[in-house]
């Protein structure tokens, strides 16, 4: 690749950055003026797929790829929850998406100065320098992405199933526990009212009796 | 531009050439509704499952007023281009419903009808104003607001008004004992795979029905052979059941076990097939007990009765292809939305008064309000 | 190139159509029925989500036919580090059509199919992680290309047979079609497309029969060996084992009901997702042992 080639690259990934990151942006302050939970939501989605393109433009495939598809099922997941406990199923009543302003205004300021000022301050070529010093053996699936360049996909996936393994399990086990327990606290039926008071039923009486034999 | 503009209505009539129809017909003329149908499907004709998805709306029978007001619902709500056919008088036999069907794919295909009437169906005002749709209404919420409040977790600016002038969901209990948003909504008296002229009124929670109140019930619905009744009850249920296939093939064995015809052998296959379905009987498991019997318990043994009883009618009782008005609400409480529906058809097979047209499962069906609740935490 | 990714386009959307209907000329009629119907709109519609829907059904189908080797010379229109993530992302853009697609007219039949929509996502989205994550683990990469030069010695679905098997319910879940028709099922009037008429339900169908087809597609190219054949290999191979996927989706479909979601979420979890660990467990030491 010449030198014209990589600047206009250059002038058009910069480019790129910048619109997504305009879009992510005003998307996200979409979240808060919409009057309805289903727009706020996917406004939510949208930055997360603006990100997400970013991610792509950077040259991170996977990630890019991962967050449009973990985003998706998140905010799915939380469309559930939202019409399940919080409004009207079938009515379309505006409400607005902003409550406590102004210390919820005071919280994301100092988060978002604490993240940039971070951004600007870290001496970003040390860490890549000691990542991939971490990481990087060079045994590449097909080895043809140049000798020093590790594929990303690849150094996520060291960094998660190497050094950082402990952290990942401990914390997927932590999820799922919780996730669990918070079911079985939240649910007011025990195995008496399932299998009768003398836990003599054969068959439980659910309200749902399932695709399963239980 | 002549070419062009004939090109265009040739592509139209070629593009509306198989419309998809809706069959209402009064519980009294039931058969009249079947060979309507039937000679829709030789022509290749879908059947709609919703207004939305209708072209062409036949209305068999001499409707009281709140059943010609239900068929009045329906054709407001489809789209133009659409089609209406009445049979009222004594147009049974086939030829008059082709010519009737005819007729109304010439108007189907007549553009400037179909101009005038598209901008009238189009306005949303005209629709708000007759909000209860053929599936149901959320129009009419009553109690629940003092059910715990309604804490909507600070979203100030939520409060129970009406947006375009729909009132909002109240409070309720749901199965979980939990104070959750409920909505109203009517099925029937017209809907594809339900018995015509009952209206059932629910109350849900998200899907899950959480009381059920017959509001209606068939006054005269015609009686049939038992093998008729029971095939029309099988292939309803097929087909609200999602096998499409099946249903399809066996949908004119009502009619063939109407003049006494067996089934051939083709249905036998698909009978025997649909007996030993699996995964049929593990989705119908546990829906609409009653007796001891689930829906797959029921379909089996219609299924074995088609099959086995090809040779001879078994009794000369006549046969609703109505539910008994008091089952609907034991079945349908505590089930998912939809299920409710295939729980109905299910059990919409009951017995007639011997001899006459009237059902002898409801003879008062119009007064009583059958009721059951199941809003209460268990 | 182009040329090659159009004519893919027209021939997945019509396949299912075709092979459902057994004929050439319904399914276009059927199209031009709905480009002629008024569209239509209930009181206090969410009408932005509606045109959300309508728009992404069909993008996210050609966004995950993007990386389907549909090319003449067997090349796919993008080509990147995370093929089968991308897939998947394509996908999962479905769980948001689908969703706002039932929200958005107001009614409670679509908006009751929507939520069964979700029901059913949260049944059929890790087995068929898993399944494309088995493909990742035994071609070593997420690239289709390595995929399909894994697959020179033996084709994938006889070292994954759970894999595959789960990637086509999986498709035919997110396409809401056939046994797992459910959200849009005739119990629910349509369910998610009751209300819905005129062109936007034509392009949600066809959208949803479009990603039908790229899913048998990919199905061919991930376990099938894609457009490898015993004699010359070509895209005429792919396009043939893609019709053969598809027919035997639409066969068996014949066969089944509608499987209640809320019946095939105990399925899912239980029997399902473990088999397809196990299946990516044994692949993955079928790899460790530098058997594949």
């Amino acid at each position: 690749m010449n030198a014209d080639a990589v600047a206009v690259s250059g002038v058009v990934d910069l480019v790129g950055v910048g619109a997504l990151g305009a879009v992510a942006v005003a998307l996200g302050v979409a979240v808060f003026v919409v009057d309805s939970m289903a727009r706020a939501t996917f406004a939510l989605l949208g930055s997360f797929v603006a990100v997400a393109g970013l991610l792509w433009t950077l040259g991170l495939a996977y990630l890019g790829a991962v967050t449009v598809l973990m985003m998706t099922v998140e905010m799915a997941v939380m469309a559930v929850f939202m019409v399940a406990f919080m409004m009207n199923p079938a009515g379309l009543m505006p409400m607005t998406m902003v409550h406590a302003g102004r210390s919820a205004a005071a919280v994301a300021t100092t988060v978002f100065v604490v993240l940039v000022v971070g951004v600007w301050v870290v001496d970003w070529s040390a860490v890549v320098a000691g990542a991939s010093t971490a990481t990087g053996d060079g045994m590449g699936p097909t080895g043809s992405a140049g000798a020093a360049m590790v594929e990303p996909t690849l150094q996520v996936g060291r960094a998660v199933m190497g050094s950082h393994m402990l952290v990942m399990l401990v914390v997927g086990v932590t999820l799922l526990a919780t996730i669990l327990a918070a079911t079985v606290l939240a649910t007011d039926r025990g195995r008496y009212d399932r299998f009768g008071d003398d836990l003599s039923r054969r068959r439980p009486d659910d309200p749902v009796t399932g695709g399963l034999p239980r | 531009m002549d070419l062009i503009a004939s090109t265009a209505n040739r592509l139209r009539g070629w593009a509306l050439g198989r419309p998809r129809v809706a069959v209402l017909a009064s519980p009294e003329r039931t058969s009249t509704g079947w060979r309507v149908e039937a000679a829709a499907a030789s022509r290749g004709w879908p059947r709609a499952g919703s207004p939305a998805d209708a072209d062409v709306l036949v209305v068999v029978g001499d409707h009281a007023t709140d059943l010609a007001r239900a068929c009045g619902l329906w054709w407001h709500h489809m789209t133009a281009p659409r089609s209406r056919v009445d049979i009222s008088g004594e147009a049974d036999h086939e030829s008059g419903i082709d010519e009737l069907l005819d007729a109304a794919l010439v108007r189907l295909r007549d553009r400037d009808t179909q101009r005038a009437a598209a901008t009238r169906t189009g306005e949303a005002a005209e629709l708000l104003e007759q909000r209860r749709t053929p599936h149901g209404s959320a129009d009419d919420q009553h109690g629940g607001h003092d059910v715990g409040g309604h804490d909507m977790g600070g979203h100030a600016g939520h409060d129970m008004g009406s947006v375009a002038g729909l009132s909002m969901a109240s409070t309720g209990q749901d199965r979980d004992g939990l104070a959750l948003d409920v909505l109203v909504h009517r099925w029937g008296p017209f809907l594809p795979g339900w018995p015509a002229g009952l209206v059932v009124r629910t109350t849900l929670s998200g899907d899950v029905v959480t009381s059920a109140v017959v509001e209606q019930g068939p006054s005269r619905p015609e009686t049939f052979p038992r093998p008729v009744a029971v095939a029309h009850a099988l292939v309803t249920v097929l087909d609200l059941a999602g096998w499409t296939e099946a249903a399809k093939v066996l949908s004119h064995v009502p009619l063939a076990r109407l003049d006494a015809i067996a089934p051939t052998g083709a249905e036998q296959r698909w009978l025997s097939r649909v007996r030993r379905s699996r995964t049929l009987r593990w989705a119908l498991r546990d829906v609409a007990v009653v007796d001891d019997q689930d829906a797959a318990d029921r379909v089996a043994q219609w299924c074995e009765e088609l099959l086995t009883g090809a040779k001879g009618g078994t009794g000369q009782v006549g046969w609703t292809v109505h539910p008994a008005a008091d089952l609907v609400p034991l079945v349908v409480v505590g089930t998912e939305l939809a299920r409710a529906r295939i729980a109905v058809a299910s059990l919409a097979l009951s017995p007639g008064r011997p001899g006459g047209t009237g059902s002898g499962a409801e003879p008062h069906a119009h007064h009583q309000h059958h009721h059951t609740d199941h809003g209460g935490a268990s | 190139m182009t040329a090659a990714t159009v004519l893919w386009v027209v021939v997945l959307a019509l396949l299912l159509p075709i092979l459902q209907t057994r004929s050439l000329r319904e399914p276009l009629r059927s199209g031009a029925r709905l480009l002629a119907e008024q569209p239509r709109r209930l009181p206090a519609p969410d009408v932005l989500l509606g045109r959300l829907a309508v728009v992404l059904v069909p993008s996210a189908a050609l966004l995950a036919l993007a990386v389907v080797p549909v090319g003449f010379a067997g090349a796919a229109w993008l080509s990147t580090s995370a093929d089968l993530v991308w897939f998947n992302a394509a996908e999962v853009l479905l769980w948001v059509a689908w969703w706002c697609a039932g929200w958005s007219p107001n009614s409670v039949l679509p908006l009751v199919g929507a939520y069964r929509f979700l029901a059913q996502g949260l049944s059929y989205e890790l087995p068929l992680m898993f399944s494309l994550i088995t493909v990742g683990v035994a071609a070593g990469s997420l690239r289709v290309s390595d995929v399909l030069l894994a697959q020179q010695g033996v084709w994938f679905v006889v070292v994954m047979p759970v894999a595959a098997a789960v990637f086509m319910c999986a498709a035919a879940a997110f396409a809401s079609w056939g046994p797992f028709a459910g959200p849009m099922g005739r119990d629910l009037g349509g369910g998610v497309l009751a209300e819905t008429t005129g062109p936007a339900r034509l392009a949600l169908s066809a959208g949803r029969a479009l990603f039908l087809g790229v899913a048998a597609a990919m199905t061919a190219t991930l376990f099938l060996g894609g457009p490898a054949g015993p004699v010359a290999s070509g895209w005429w191979w792919l396009l043939l084992k893609t019709v053969l996927v598809t027919a035997v989706m639409v066969a068996l479909a014949r066969r089944l009901p509608v499987l209640p979601p809320d019946r095939t979420v105990d399925v899912a979890w239980v029997v399902v997702l473990p088999l397809t660990i196990v299946q990516a467990l044994v692949v993955s030491v079928l790899v460790l042992r530098g058997v594949l």
